[in-house]
């Protein structure tokens, strides 16, 4: 199963899913027709060394980047985000009840050892996953399951059967994607010793489109291509991760050709390697966004809708965005962003600047203007600490320019605070903050259900929630509930809409922006980007077989 | 000189006894947990808590502590929480790399930084010791930030540029591909090392500059020219001896920084040494490793002292302990 490491919102049902995977494969663009070179060595950029080849324990971008080459997944993402079969045999077959999900492995496919991948290693790979034991910082969550072991069963040498406590839009988005592990090896870890199993710095037995070959700690990370790769060999021999760790010498090693792909060119860069000759880059909008998460608690500050209204006629998003990112941020209102097949401009709230209507609205709410410039009520002031992450120069940037916004147009004193890392989400997570400039990853399949349902308010209704904001509405509540038992493309986007739609009118949190990436390739060929030169779907295992396909000039 | 060893000995293992109270103590107290669940919100914070009690970082410093110093005096430093290995194994790893980078960098320092403060105090106030001085105070001034990046772009972009793309220096790594050689480490660590270097043989220069003028207009070395020695005899028999007897503690001083790295100068040219993994290390709270760097560089600093002492009494007769 797929993880994500900011935060992961998912869904998508699985007819759904496959209705819309074979619509939009119809529509892709295509691959190139030049004449394909076999052999070469690919050189890829890793901006930090990988803290593990072993996918189990993966929770850092660099290893989620390494590993991806190497282990087969079962179902993964098209070029337009959508689940396609890998290692599965066609997409599952879902009883009536819709809680029984079969799937099918491919005959044929191999480990590098030369055994069959089997039912078996797919359902070891989801046991371990499930263990309660299993010493790991990654988030694997099976809950869905009836049970950990039972839930998961092997009906034949290519046939594994998942049992679902409730109807779960997601499971396939969520726990059927993502890489499928050799029984044979890891099925023979002590779960509680896996963390540092002496195996996780070289994995031995492999099944992606690559090989592991060898590694230099710190510095590379070798690969060979898979001769038995069932997905058919890669045309390129060898594939190289370096670590460069500066983002310098990281975007002109792409220029140079010293490296043929970097997954993550510095926005500073962008303009330089586009202006290269011989290199091809594509900019899109990040599978991810920020907001500013208020605590929409009735007893604080932005606990009435009224001032998180006035929060967002107050201020123009789109000029904050373009001054905070220098034009590298695509502007949301939504959590559903531009490279997801959901995505509809056109059906968030849009809060157009108009000040009047913001005091108003603050005057409505009973904060009237101080003698210092600064909104009262009953004798408190309106005064908080806005939390943002501390050396993220974007995000302080915008909270900056808000704050002092916010104080000119709205009388609000918002003082930034910037606040490292490690403990910037312990008063947010404690429900004791006003606001914060929150980053968040997500699943190309949307669910709201972690950080928006009530039930998952923390700390008040759920001690591991993710839902900081304390917002309850009983609309919202059902439905993201409605949306998550939806298995009809069609009618779950209008579930997604109008949960777009209730946070928009609400305010509960206001969105701001999606970060612009780009992947820079010099003298690779067979990249084929998605709508919006989208390439969000080659990077952090969401699909390995397209690394088969490419190849060297 | 035996019981002078053996007192200074007893004192600095005491010494690095108080410092692992303190360090432990002060990576315990830093705000901020080495796991959250920000970091990755699927994990369940049950399981967080579990893992946090598992390793006792749940009870007081105080308490964790005696069980820190009995693996730590069983040969133990615990396994790394990020990099989910033998924090050992990390040493074993990343300090080599880091002492070729230094160590080498030290080495030209040294080589150029002596000769260099010689020349200029002997020619005190001339246009050689003002030039001198200027590059000096120059190459104190810029931050290692700057001078990185510059050698950077200069030696592995632009000399790309002016040689029509048949020259450079490597941007990045310590090898070029599965070129292990060593004449493709020398190449890789001309930028690093010339910007350590840089850095250091100002430093260098101006102290050894300073020392030398001191021992130059002491009353024996007047002597020495009256009795008609030559200059070069004067200078480079008679001051040298006592004018680098400083610069021995000073080097002595810098052998721990070899094995703590680099940070900055490691992270632009992406050499996998100690700096990135220290630095890393304090960023995730990782404090295995941020324990087992700072003790290694306070127990060389120690033995390091102790040998510089030493060796006063072999470079100069006249001490005895």
């Amino acid at each position: 199963m797929r993880r994500w490491f900011v935060n992961r919102r998912l869904s998508l049902g699985a007819s759904g899913l496959a209705v819309a995977g074979l619509v939009l494969a119809a529509c892709g663009t295509g691959g190139t027709s030049t004449t394909v070179k076999e052999g070469g060595t690919m050189t890829y950029a890793l901006d930090a060394d990988a803290q593990t080849m072993n996918p189990f324990e993966v929770s850092d971008v660099p290893s989620q980047r390494a590993y991806q080459f190497i282990f087969p997944n079962l179902y993964q993402f098209d070029k337009n985000l959508a689940v396609t079969p890998d290692l599965a045999d066609g997409m599952p077959q879902i009883s009536a009840d819709k809680k029984t999900w079969t799937v099918k492995i491919r005959k044929g496919a191999k480990w590098s050892d030369g055994t069959a991948i089997t039912a078996t290693d797919v359902a070891t790979t989801a046991w371990i996953q499930a263990s309660s034991s299993l010493d790991t910082d990654a988030g694997f969550d099976w809950s869905p399951l009836t049970d950990p072991v039972k839930g998961v069963t092997v009906k034949d040498e290519n046939t594994v059967v998942y049992t679902l406590t409730d109807v779960f839009a997601p499971f396939l988005a969520v726990n059927l994607t993502g890489f499928i592990a050799p029984a044979a090896v890891y099925g023979k870890i002590d779960p509680t010793k896996m963390r540092t199993d002496p195996s996780n710095d070289h994995p031995t037995v492999t099944g992606g489109p690559f090989n592991f070959d060898k590694r230099i700690t710190g510095q590379e990370i070798d690969l060979v291509a898979n001769p038995s790769y069932y997905n058919g060999k890669p045309h390129i021999a060898k594939v190289v991760l370096k670590v460069i760790t500066d983002t310098t010498a990281a975007a002109q090693a792409v220029i140079n050709g010293d490296v043929n792909w970097n997954p993550e060119i510095t926005a500073a860069a962008v303009s330089k390697v586009k202006a290269a000759q011989g290199v091809t880059s594509y900019t899109y909008p990040d599978l991810g966004y920020y907001d500013i998460r208020f605590n929409d608690r009735p007893s604080h500050l932005f606990g009435d809708v009224n001032v998180r209204r006035a929060f967002a006629y107050a201020l123009d998003k789109d000029s904050i965005v373009k001054a905070a990112t220098d034009g590298n941020g695509t502007p949301l209102n939504g959590d559903i962003v531009p490279a997801m097949i959901y995505y509809d401009a056109n059906a968030v709230v849009k809060y157009k600047q108009d000040i009047p209507k913001a005091k108003s609205l603050m005057d409505t709410a009973g904060w009237t203007v101080g003698s210092d410039g600064i909104r009262e009520k009953g004798g408190k002031k309106f005064s908080a600490k806005f939390y943002v992450r501390a050396g993220k120069a974007q995000r302080e940037k915008a909270v900056q320019i808000m704050s002092e916004e916010l104080r000119k147009n709205l009388g609000m004193d918002l003082q930034p605070t910037p606040t490292d890392f490690k403990v910037f989400y312990k008063p947010i997570q404690a429900g004791d903050y006003d606001l914060a400039f929150a980053g968040f990853g997500i699943n190309p399949d949307p669910d709201d259900y972690l950080i928006f349902h009530s039930s998952q308010i923390r700390p008040e209704n759920n001690k591991s929630g993710e839902n900081w904001t304390g917002y309850v509405n009983p609309d919202l509540d059902a439905a993201i509930l409605a949306s998550r038992k939806e298995t009809n493309l069609e009618a779950r986007k209008k579930l997604v809409n109008k949960i777009e739609k209730i946070l928009g009118d609400n305010v509960v949190v206001y969105f701001m922006w999606a970060d612009n990436l780009s992947m820079g390739f010099n003298k690779v060929q067979g990249v084929v980007p998605g709508k919006g030169d989208a390439l969000n779907y080659i990077d952090k295992n969401l699909n390995n077989s397209e690394f088969a396909k490419f190849s060297l000039t | 000189m035996t019981s002078y060893i053996a007192r200074r000995v007893l004192i600095g293992v005491l010494l690095l006894l108080f410092m692992s109270v303190i360090f432990f103590a002060l990576t315990r107290l830093t705000p901020g947990p080495p796991f959250t669940q920000g970091e990755n919100p699927r994990t369940h914070q049950e399981l967080i808590d579990k893992r946090i009690h598992a390793l006792g970082l749940d009870r007081p410093w105080y308490e964790q502590y005696p069980a820190y110093l009995n693996a730590l005096l069983h040969g133990s430093l615990g396994d790394s929480y990020q990099y989910k290995k033998p924090v050992s194994t990390l040493l074993v790893e990343r300090v080599p790399n880091s002492v070729i980078l230094l160590g080498t960098s030290l080495l030209i320092s040294l080589g150029i930084a002596i000769p260099l403060g010689i020349f200029a105090a002997t020619r005190q106030y001339s246009k050689v010791d003002m030039a001198t001085s200027v590059i000096s105070y120059v190459g104190i001034s810029v931050p290692s930030f700057v001078l990185g990046i510059f050698l950077l772009i200069f030696g592995a972009i632009y000399l790309r540029k002016l040689t029509g793309n048949t020259f450079a220096f490597p941007l990045f790594g310590m090898h070029r591909g599965d070129d292990q050689s060593f004449l493709d480490l020398v190449v890789h660590m001309v930028l690093p090392v010339t910007s350590l270097a840089i850095l250091t043989i100002a430093g260098f220069s101006r102290f050894m500059r300073s020392s030398m003028l001191e021992v130059l207009h002491q009353d024996y070395i007047r002597t020495a020219r009256a009795k008609g020695l030559s200059g070069r005899v004067v200078n480079y028999k008679h001051a040298l001896r006592n004018a680098i007897l400083p610069i021995i503690t000073l080097v002595a001083l810098q052998i721990p920084q070899l094995v703590s790295g680099a940070i900055i100068t490691e992270g632009i040219f992406s050499w996998p040494g100690m700096g990135l993994l220290a630095f890393q290390a304090t960023v995730d709270r990782d404090y295995p490793v941020i324990l087992a760097v700072v003790m290694l560089v306070a127990f060389l600093t120690v033995l390091f002292n102790l040998l510089a002492d030493v060796s006063y009494a072999v470079v100069d007769p006249r001490i005895r302990y």
